[in-house]
């Protein structure tokens, strides 16, 4: 903050306008000299009402008092109304704060803070913000504005250990700036944190997993019905099997009660065939006689056929023989044998011998002959034919015979068939239902196996249906947990990357604040060992880097505790912890009010010498005695000088630049 | 305040320690004074920090 104007109007002691410039060099030192009572501290407090609406009083800020703010001259002439304008400029922008208070009309006498109306401009760049100076608070906190705008009766305080004073240090630092960033930071990885949970449990997600677990409960039940009802299907079905073999073994039963009745058919068929045998036989009986004399009959003619056959051969032998005796007669007659010899006697013997022989076989022959032709032919013929008919007879008994043959055997078999159906008939007479109770209940079976069936597929279609939803379902989820996983990997990444810029932050605010302590303990010390004047036994000042406490740093490295030094020495430390400080911010303003009321005459003189260098410029609140003669040649840098001149009868003061 | 709110050695070292790219570390140290109005603030680093940059 480097202050370029600041005016004062009816303000407490300061009766009417009064201004105090504040311009670019040469010099940067405003030394604004007065005596006690005259207004000095009163400028300082009015940077700070107008700034921050309070008053400090004893190194305290506390709520302005109404209405002794506004100046009781101006009251008098009834201008109840008071205005503090500071005009500065930070980070390259103009700012303007006025802040003012003014009696409410028809209020001639004003005694209490609501009988005003305060009214503040914060302007920016020529832009009236109105009464929102929130930027200023981040400018120039009013606790850094305590270092910077101090007053030098109350000036040891700030080299004591205290709390405010390492926040206002840090503040002055700009280490809030990176706090409230790493807040910032803080915040966002709290809202990934919240995005991460509102990503993991979406209402989205949420209804389809309940829906999924509601059809999967379905589905379950579904397929325990689905499952019933296949139970009583197959139930029904082994019933309906069961039925339907008990149906089928009636088939049987019928098929051999059938074979029964034609085994009793052909049985009966049999028995008229066998009346009919029998009627044969007695035909049969009847011709007996006729038929043992038929054997006889038949045994003659084989003897009449082998005679006749018997006299063929003999006739036939008979002939050879003739033809033998011929040729032994001829053979005999021509005296020659039949090699052209003549023939012998004994030749001749045999030859006869021969012809007996020939002709006692041909007598024996025609013997026989006659003997057996002794019947006729007619006899043979008769014979023969009488034969023939016995034969034909035969046949017919053969027939009778074989149909008798035919009649047993058929018989034979069909009682054994019928003795196996009737054991097949009494085997199923242990099932012997009554088919029609069997029927029936096949066809309620049926009805009931209909009815299984249709629930069944009615089952089967909805588990279908639950099963197809649940698929899409899981696929749904499927698809809203990829991208559920998709956008949680994105913000967990987020998250760690929030993490570590949290650790990077915590460093960076560490080192800086370190750094920052580091610097205004060297810029302190340099200031310090300008001012004091044991610079041989007091060779700098040392910050604690944790309470902020300010020491003397001796020879040899010992610190020196305050309560040892001086009050001068404590002053002069002060001092110069606030002027390392100021040094270590690089900018802006500062305001001192009586710097110098400790200090001995050695001090004063270094301190007056060294004050420009303090800070870019320096308003310095003075009395006359403050500033000797001798003084005012060791300040060098005076830019401007004003008089507080007091009117001792109207209790007021003015400000007056001095050429 | 201090023109130079923190030291860029410190920045460098610290973003290389802790894995977080220095521009983004820059950004967020400056956004204090670059973003006046916390929720666009806010908004940045989320960008910053969900790797949009």
């Amino acid at each position: 903050m480097l202050i370029s104007s600041l005016e004062l109007e009816n303000f407490k002691v300061f009766h009417g306008p009064n201004r105090i410039s504040i311009g670019q060099g040469p010099g940067n030192v405003v030394v604004v000299q007065g005596d006690n009572g005259r207004g000095k501290s009163t400028i300082m407090e009015a940077v700070f009402w107008c700034l921050y609406g309070k008053e400090k009083r004893h190194d305290r800020l506390v709520p302005t008092q109404y209405p002794s703010i506004v100046n009781n001259t101006a009251r008098k002439e009834g201008h109840n109304f008071a205005r503090v304008r500071v005009a500065f400029e930070h980070d390259g922008r103009r700012v303007e704060v006025e802040r003012s208070v003014r009696a409410r009309p028809h209020m001639p006498n004003p005694t209490r803070k609501s009988d005003f109306d305060e009214e503040l401009h914060f302007r920016v760049d020529g832009r009236d913000l109105g009464a929102d100076n929130s930027l200023l608070y981040e400018m120039f906190p009013e606790d850094v504005a305590s270092f910077f705008f101090f007053d030098g009766e109350t000036i040891s305080r700030y080299a004591e250990a205290q709390e405010r004073n390492r926040e206002t240090v840090e503040k002055a630092v700009g280490l809030p700036y990176l706090r409230q960033a790493r807040e910032d930071i803080e915040k966002v990885r709290k809202d990934f944190e919240k995005d991460l949970r509102d990503v993991q449990s979406s209402p989205e997600t949420e209804k389809t997993e309940s829906d999924l677990k509601e059809l999967r409960g379905k589905a379950v039940e579904l397929v325990t019905r689905l499952n019933e009802q296949e139970s009583a299907l197959e139930g029904l079905n082994t019933d309906i099997r069961q039925h339907q073999r008990n149906l089928e073994e009636f088939d049987d039963l019928r098929g051999i009660q059938q074979r029964i009745q034609e085994l009793e058919d052909f049985s009966r068929e049999l028995d008229r065939e066998e009346l009919s045998m029998q009627s044969s036989e007695e035909v049969f009986r009847s011709e007996l006689p006729w038929l043992v004399l038929g054997k006889f009959v038949r045994g003659a003619v084989e003897t009449v056929g082998k005679v006749k056959e018997q006299a063929v051969q003999e006739r036939i032998e008979q002939g050879r023989l003739l033809d033998q005796i011929e040729f032994m007669k001829d053979l005999k007659g021509s005296g020659t044998c039949i090699c052209g010899t003549s023939m012998d006697a004994d030749g001749m013997a045999r030859i006869d011998e021969a012809l007996v022989k020939l002709e006692s076989a041909l007598g024996t022959i025609q013997v026989i002959e006659t003997d057996r032709y002794s019947w006729t032919q007619s006899d043979l013929t008769t014979a023969m034919g009488k034969a023939r008919s016995v034969e034909e007879e035969a046949r017919g008994v053969h027939g009778l015979e074989a149909k008798r043959r035919y009649l047993d055997d058929n018989r034979f078999r069909a009682e054994r068939a019928l003795e196996r159906e009737n054991e097949s008939l009494r085997a199923h007479s242990a099932q012997n239902l009554r088919e029609k109770e069997v029927f029936d209940r096949l066809t309620q079976l049926t009805k009931e196996k209909a009815v299984v069936q249709s629930k069944l597929e009615e089952v089967r279609d909805a588990l279908n249906v639950t099963r197809r939803q649940v698929a899409e379902l899981e696929r749904q989820l499927e698809i809203s947990f990829s991208k559920k996983s998709s956008a949680s990997r994105a913000i967990l990444e987020s998250i760690s990357r929030a993490n570590r810029a949290l650790k990077a932050f915590d460093e960076i605010v560490d080192r800086s604040a370190e750094q920052k302590r580091a610097e205004i303990e060297v810029r302190s010390s340099k200031i310090y060992t300008s001012i004091t004047n044991k610079p041989k036994e007091f060779i700098g000042l040392s910050i604690d880097p944790q309470s902020f406490e300010v020491k003397v740093r001796a020879e040899g490295g010992d610190l020196v505790e305050s309560r040892k030094l001086s009050d001068g020495e404590r002053h002069v430390m002060a001092l110069s912890f606030l002027g390392g400080l100021k040094d270590a911010t690089h900018e802006g303003t500062l305001i001192m009010d009586s710097p110098f009321g400790r200090l001995d005459q050695t001090h004063k003189t270094r301190l007056i010498e060294k004050i420009p260098d303090l800070a870019q410029n320096v308003v310095l609140l003075v009395t006359d005695e403050d500033l000797r003669p001798d003084d005012w040649k060791s300040l060098a840098g005076v830019q401007r000088r004003f008089m507080l001149d007091h009117d001792q009868h109207q209790k007021f003061s003015r400000i007056q630049e001095v050429n | 305040m201090p023109q130079k709110l923190v030291d860029p050695a410190i920045l460098a070292e610290v973003s290389r320690k802790h894995k977080v790219s220095e521009e983004m570390l820059f950004k967020m140290v400056t956004a204090e004074k670059a973003i006046p109005v916390r929720t666009q603030r806010l908004k940045e680093f989320k960008r910053l920090l969900g790797g949009e940059d």
